[in-house]
């Protein structure tokens, strides 16, 4: 697996949840980057995105951090 | 008694035969009804209808030839004068309207003689080469004679007359024949009162009053946008389109719809055999109202285009000639490499794309075959780079993933905010019409980087053009909702009963925030705190506010964003459920909306539902026969960086170019040159096409039956006006492939396709061939509630739930100007050209824009030492290009701006891969550059054009090159 492709992965995601951290309490900011990924997201572009989260190369935001233990990953 | 019908005004149910029946003068929308008798015949009609149209509704057919029903009464030829029961002399019926008792007498002697002696003048004026003339049969002049019974000319033709006027060739699809203008002033009305843009008046006086285009010599060199209106109106040969002129007049018509824009126009495509002859927009057309533009009207010539592929090839590898095969060696090769990938590298490794210019019933093929016989969900359409964000940010607020609207609602709006749209460029018609509004003082505001046309037209004026920095459109919209909040101007009903409520108070709390301010959002947007409270006030405080939006709102990294915010701010002003408002996407292509409608995204089915949903996949599993993967595909981008990495190997591209039209051109490339197999079917070979194994000729719209449904999600029938060239129809040809690849699929027509579709998809459910020829065309939902359609979304709730408010936050997009790259292009649209010019390109309306050019304002090409038509390097983080620079006020300073309607452009080798946080959307609209002056093509250009002279090559071997593997 290149960087590149879960620096893409990473990148994505944080993008989501900069635009849904704002205004709401930090579990419905989890719930919905979780359940945008879930809904939007290949499985094995999630599978990526866990595989990245294992990787300290990749700066994943905080709240996808938390909301990984939401994301499906088969 | 005459039962009243006015076709215009009616449902479109039970409609008499002749609907193309031009009535004389345009409808009254007056509710009073008045009683009249017209040649002894009582009739009742609205009050304000002119004895004119009185008449023609009851077929008392009076002549006529200044007046026409699509214009306002002129009252000039006086040929339909008539005499009334207590009126003096006689009065011309097309400005007379009817009053209440009025006995009118429309034939006698004496008005006979009247119509006679008035013909008598207009033709001694008038060429007697009746049986040489392009208009010979189709020709109101002539006709009016008949009716009248011209018989001789007393005058004579000596003296002086206009018989030697000169001819006006210089439009490439018309001529102007001065030498038959009677000066009725139709096409200068048309042009006004139609069309909008005033390219035309009436020179001089008297005598010597003749049809002008303005001080501009002819018409190529004026402001005529050759929509073509003039060219109808024309009662004589004095304009005739060149292609009547050299085939002769047409002698069968057949009803079709536009495969250019989003509008959906309705043509009557008039005929020699297989040949069409004209295309001329269909005045019972709903979308278009008989108007066009001089794509739909004049540029069909591509159709029927000598580059035009009929013929299927194959090659092992993208440097090999191309060899011509059978349909049946094409389909047989691109089957054995799809299995072979998949055996190989899984079945997630192949996918499709699907294409807004195809038909509903195609796309939905495209879909099915990837669903049941890939057996994954890897398909996605070329929306993903343009509506994207609108299917997502409409659903998520207003539970539907569609425009709220028709495009006639915009007749009964008293502000309209235009958002990132470019109407009279891109959706020409329905800027007509807008025009239209504006003139009788509807009032405007324009939120776009650069300044479009609508901003300054002739009598239309933009009360506020907020010129914000490209990438902002989030702050500005909040902005605006900002205002309208902290100013009271919510509409508090509307919010309490259709919307939300905790929804709301969330974001009623955020948009509070004195952030979203316009003083405080002033730094982001660069637009004035004054002028966007006072555009704020404007759109909240008309009875009617109506938001447009195109391209400049979702091509961003918070497109979607962008669109929530767009419907947040209808909602939270009441301004949806009812004519004259609502939230309206101007789709770019033309079956943008059924595409989407039909299941292309990889998340969903057809009729917007989450492939996870297992009720509605049980529901195709039963009628394909099949069992449907339960987890979304990959998006194009995503199937992009699969196949750089090794992992997405095989795709099916029908009707779409994504070499071209895609963003990082490069990266693309990249990624189409690492699969193993690309079939394309498309009617050219196109960009994509150069890197594709398999070629699979397509069908022009011409050529195929099928639907296509427009931004108003009016769903209209292409009907087919001459055989497939290729042999197949594109639907056919999928059917064709599943079946290579092991799965029937049962069809014998189009129809049966739309039977499938509304069996599976509830707001499809009412909707059939058999209604369509009923109704002319169908706004879905269609189903048992609503029978004949919906042309207005939301009136009583939205979609069985509440409209729900997202909170919008503004996230600056991380493409940053810096001082290497100081500029902000953004890219858009122009009037004659479509897309990525596939089709435009092959037509005269090259003659208006034959090249991308750089849009750059004074200043910036004045540091730069550029003057127009310089070559102008562009370089971003992506890529390098060359255009030639057209110094614009257009533009603001630190901005630039060009079109992609030409691949050695290389518009999007400048684009980045930045994209929409929800969708992917690229982020064509902001790509940070510099600009710097060049006396070369860029690297790129020089390669590319190498590239494309290799694969012309090797298409011209086609019959005689490289022995492929099969």
């Amino acid at each position: 697996m290149s960087d590149d492709r879960l620096k893409y992965v990473v990148d994505m995601a944080n993008q989501i949840a900069l635009n849904l951290l704002h205004g709401k309490e930090q579990q419905q900011c989890v719930t919905e980057i979780s359940h945008h990924i879930n809904r939007f997201w290949a499985p094995s572009m999630r599978a990526q995105l866990a595989e990245a989260a294992d990787n300290d190369n990749y700066q994943l935001e905080a709240m996808v951090i938390l909301a990984l233990k939401e994301i499906k990953n088969d | 008694m005459i039962t009243y019908y006015d076709p215009k005004t009616e449902p479109a149910v039970n409609q008499p035969a002749d609907l193309s029946k031009d009535l004389g003068t345009p409808p009254s929308k007056s509710t009073l009804q008045v009683s009249v008798q017209i040649d002894g015949v009582d009739i009742v009609v609205p009050e304000g209808t002119s004895v004119l149209r009185a008449a023609a509704i009851a077929d008392i057919n009076i002549p006529k030839l200044c007046a026409s029903d699509n214009l306002e009464a002129f009252g000039s030829c006086r040929l339909c004068a008539v005499e009334i029961e207590g009126m003096r002399g006689m009065p011309a019926s097309c400005t007379t309207p009817v009053r209440e008792g009025m006995k009118v007498q429309t034939q006698n002697p004496k008005i006979a003689t009247l119509r006679r002696n008035v013909m008598e003048l207009y033709i001694s004026d008038h060429p007697l080469d009746c049986l040489t003339c392009p208009a010979n049969g189709d020709c109101e002049l002539q006709d009016m004679a008949g009716a009248v019974g011209l018989r001789e000319v007393r005058y004579g033709f000596e003296g002086k007359n206009h018989l030697d006027g000169a001819t006006d060739s210089s439009n490439p699809y018309f001529s102007f024949d001065d030498s038959k203008c009677i000066a009725c002033s139709r096409c200068v009305r048309a042009c006004e009162e139609v069309q909008g843009t005033f390219a035309l008046t009436v020179e001089g006086r008297g005598f010597d009053s003749r049809i002008s285009t303005g001080q501009d010599n002819n018409f190529i060199e004026s402001d005529c946008v050759s929509c073509g209106a003039c060219v109808q109106a024309c009662p004589t040969a004095t304009l005739t389109e060149k292609s009547v002129i050299d085939n002769g007049q047409p002698d069968h018509s057949i009803i079709t719809t536009c495969a250019y824009c989003g509008v959906g126009c309705s043509f009557r495509a008039d005929m020699q055999g297989d040949k069409v002859i004209r295309m001329v927009p269909d005045k019972n057309g709903k979308a278009n109202q008989g108007h066009s533009c001089v794509k739909g009207r004049f540029a069909f010539g591509y159709a029927t285009h000598q580059d035009r592929i009929t013929s299927p090839m194959i090659r092992d590898n993208i440097e090999q000639d191309w060899r011509e095969v059978s349909w049946e060696e094409a389909l047989a090769f691109a089957a054995k490499r799809l299995n072979d990938i998949q055996d190989e590298h899984g079945r997630n490794s192949i996918g499709a794309i699907t294409s807004s210019r195809c038909t509903n019933e195609e796309t939905y093929l495209v879909q099915k075959l990837v669903r049941a016989v890939f057996q994954n969900n890897n398909v996605d359409t070329c929306a993903r780079v343009c509506h994207s964000p609108t299917g997502y940010g409409l659903k998520a607020t207003l539970n539907e993933s569609a425009g709220t609207q028709t495009f006639e609602s915009v007749m009964q709006a008293d502000v309209v905010l235009i958002i990132g749209a470019n109407p009279t460029d891109a959706h020409p018609v329905f800027g007509s019409l807008l025009k239209s509004r504006l003139r009788q003082g509807a009032k405007l505001v324009v939120a776009d980087p650069r300044s479009i046309d609508l901003i300054d037209s002739p009598h239309t004026k933009a009360q506020h053009h907020l010129k914000l920095r490209p990438g902002t459109n989030v702050a500005l919209i909040n902005a605006l909702a900002h205002v309208i909040v902290d100013e009271g101007l919510e509409d508090v009903n509307f919010i309490q009963s259709r919307c939300d409520d905790a929804s709301f108070q969330q974001w009623y709390k955020h948009i509070q925030d004195q952030r979203h301010s316009p003083e405080n959002t002033m730094e982001i947007t660069g637009v004035d705190a004054t002028e966007l409270r006072a555009a704020a006030r404007l759109y909240a405080s008309g009875d009617n506010g109506a938001i447009y939006y195109g391209l400049g709102v979702t091509e961003h990294s918070q497109g979607s964003s962008s669109v929530m915010a767009i419907a947040n701010l209808a909602m939270v002003t009441g301004n949806i459920g009812r004519e004259g408002v609502g939230v309206n996407p101007l789709r770019g292509q033309n079956n943008v909306q059924g595409s989407c409608d039909m299941g292309s995204f990889p998340h969903e089915l057809p009729g917007y539902r989450h492939v996870s949903d297992e009720s509605t996949r049980n529901l195709f599993e039963q009628e394909w026969d099949v069992s449907l993967d339960c987890e979304p595909g990959l998006r194009i981008p995503n199937m992009f960086e699969a196949a750089i990495h090794g992992d997405f190997k095989g795709l099916y591209c029908q009707g779409e170019d994504i070499a071209q039209s895609d963003p990082n051109t490069q990266h693309v490339q990249k990624a189409l040159s690492a699969m193993k197999c690309i079939i394309v079917q498309d009617i050219f070979l196109n960009e994509t096409a150069k890197y594709a194994h398999v070629f699979l000729p397509g069908s022009s719209f011409m050529e195929k039956n099928g639907t296509f449904t427009n931004a108003e999600r009016r769903i209209s029938r292409v009907r087919k006006l001459m055989p497939a060239l290729a042999g197949m129809e594109d639907w056919q040809v999928t059917v064709a492939l599943a079946k290579v690849l092991g799965y029937e699929m049962d069809y014998d027509h189009p129809s049966e396709i739309m039977d499938e579709i509304a069996r599976l998809t509830p707001t499809f459910a009412g909707v059939s061939y058999e209604r369509l020829e009923q109704l002319g065309s169908i706004q879905w939902p269609c189903n048992e509630k609503t029978p004949l359609g919906t042309p207005i979304m939301h009136t009583e709730d939205f979609v069985g739930e509440k409209g729900k408010f997202a909170i919008t936050e503004y996230v600056a997009t991380p493409e940053k100007a810096n001082k290497h790259f100081p500029l902000l292009l953004t890219t858009g649209r122009i009037l004659s050209q479509y897309n990525v010019g596939a089709q435009t390109r092959r037509t005269e309306n090259q003659v208006w824009h034959d090249e991308d050019v750089l849009e750059i304002h004074p200043n910036d090409a004045e540091d730069r030492g550029l003057s127009d038509g310089d070559w102008v390097g562009i370089a971003s983080r992506a890529g390098t290009t060359a255009l030639r620079a057209l110094i614009s006020q257009r533009v603001q300073p630190g901005v630039v701006y060009t079109t992609f309607h030409h691949p050695l452009s290389g518009a999007n080798v400048v684009t980045t891969d930045n994209s929409d946080w929800a969708t992917n959307c690229p982020e064509y609209k902001v790509t940070a550059v510099q600009a710097t002056k060049v006396d070369e093509p860029s690297k790129w250009q020089a390669e590319y054009a190498q590239f494309s002279q290799r694969q012309a090559k090797y298409l011209k071997n086609k019959n005689g090159g490289d022995v492929v593997k099969t």
